[in-house]
């Protein structure tokens, strides 16, 4: 019991970090300057300074929690990825995994130090297509470790013959 | 394999469900993390500006995040469906008491987008300090932790049966033989 809720728990943790990281990167990259062309230039720089300073921490936790709750669910997930057809579940998921580190170093070093590189803005879009690639891994993944060990929605039919 | 729609290729078939699959985290992930940067981040980042220009750089953020939030909701919806769609014949037989955790997240994310889409599409500011979709954003994380569950649910179920199945007897026509 204790350990379905660990479980749990850590899948919940991957995905809610997962969707404030990336939300925020899109928030803070396509959202945010719209709300800054109000500003005269000055206002506008202070105003991505704090927001950065925030963002930051923010981004910072959601790091830890990821590679944290990531571990755990990899390691409770091994025997199914190997349990899948020609190494693919380890294959989709060294590509979860490797996007995954791309983006949270891409992450900590543009917003490393007090003020934005100049190229914030250009990496910040990288960073958020890495990101929409890193989910894309972990959907083909799940799909792909439902469908290729079990043929899915069969089970159920066969146990209500039975 | 799947056959549901004719005159289309099965392997475009197939690629339709990680895509809505991929749309629906998507979008989570933009409804999830815009509600906290737009309600607990730049409240913060403004309070020091003058009303005038809190409001003009809250008003410019609205505008675009309410449209974000509205597509959101519509493709949340749609790919919902999708999901409920390959995954009702999932929640049936011994996999009944999955069942009560996934209506409880179809009907908590619905609630959640429609109060996000009534407190984005209202052209006036909220009125009480406790805006909405600050409760929505606790809401939205809810919804993902009942998806969770509901998932965990079915998973566990289907590790028991495979369990059992493992002690059937051989030449049985189970579509999931033993490893």
């Amino acid at each position: 019991m204790e350990t379905n809720l660990i479980i749990i728990l850590f899948r919940w943790i991957h995905i809610a970090t997962a969707c404030v990281a990336v939300g925020g990167v899109f928030f803070i990259r396509i959202v945010f300057p719209i709300g800054l062309r109000a500003l005269d230039a000055e206002s506008a720089h202070a105003m991505l300074l704090k927001t950065r300073r925030v963002f930051k921490m923010v981004v910072h936790t959601c790091i830890l929690l990821m590679l944290i709750s990531g571990t755990y669910n990899a390691w409770m997930n091994w025997p199914k990825y190997t349990a899948m057809n020609a190494g693919l579940g380890h294959s989709l998921f060294g590509v979860h995994l490797l996007l995954a580190l791309i983006v949270f170093s891409i992450l900590l070093w543009v917003l490393a130090g007090k003020e934005p590189k100049a190229t914030h803005l250009k990496w910040m879009t990288v960073t958020l297509g890495l990101m929409f690639l890193t989910i894309a891994a972990a959907s083909v993944l799940k799909y792909a470790r439902e469908t290729s060990t079990k043929s899915a929605g069969s089970l159920p039919a066969m146990v209500n013959t039975r | 394999m799947l056959n549901w729609f004719p005159y289309i290729p099965e392997r475009i078939q197939e690629a339709l469900f990680p895509l809505s699959r991929w749309l629906h985290i998507v979008c989570t992930c933009l409804l999830v993390g815009g509600t906290l940067f737009y309600e607990f981040i730049i409240p913060k980042a403004i309070e020091d500006l003058k009303e005038e220009t809190q409001l003009a750089v809250l008003g410019r953020v609205r505008w675009f995040f309410g449209q974000v939030v509205i597509l959101s909701a519509l493709i949340l919806v749609f790919t919902g469906s999708i999901a409920v769609f390959q995954q009702s014949r999932l929640y049936t037989g011994i996999f009944h008491e999955a069942r009560a955790w996934i209506f409880l997240h179809i009907a908590l994310g619905i609630f959640a987008l429609i109060v996000a889409v009534a407190a984005m599409a209202r052209t006036r500011a909220p009125r009480m300090p406790l805006s909405w979709l600050r409760v929505n954003f606790v809401i939205l994380l809810i919804v993902i932790f009942v998806s969770a569950v509901s998932r965990h649910m079915r998973m566990m179920v289907r590790n028991n049966a495979d369990q059992l199945q493992l002690r059937l007897p051989t030449g049985d026509s189970s579509p999931n033989p033993p490893p």
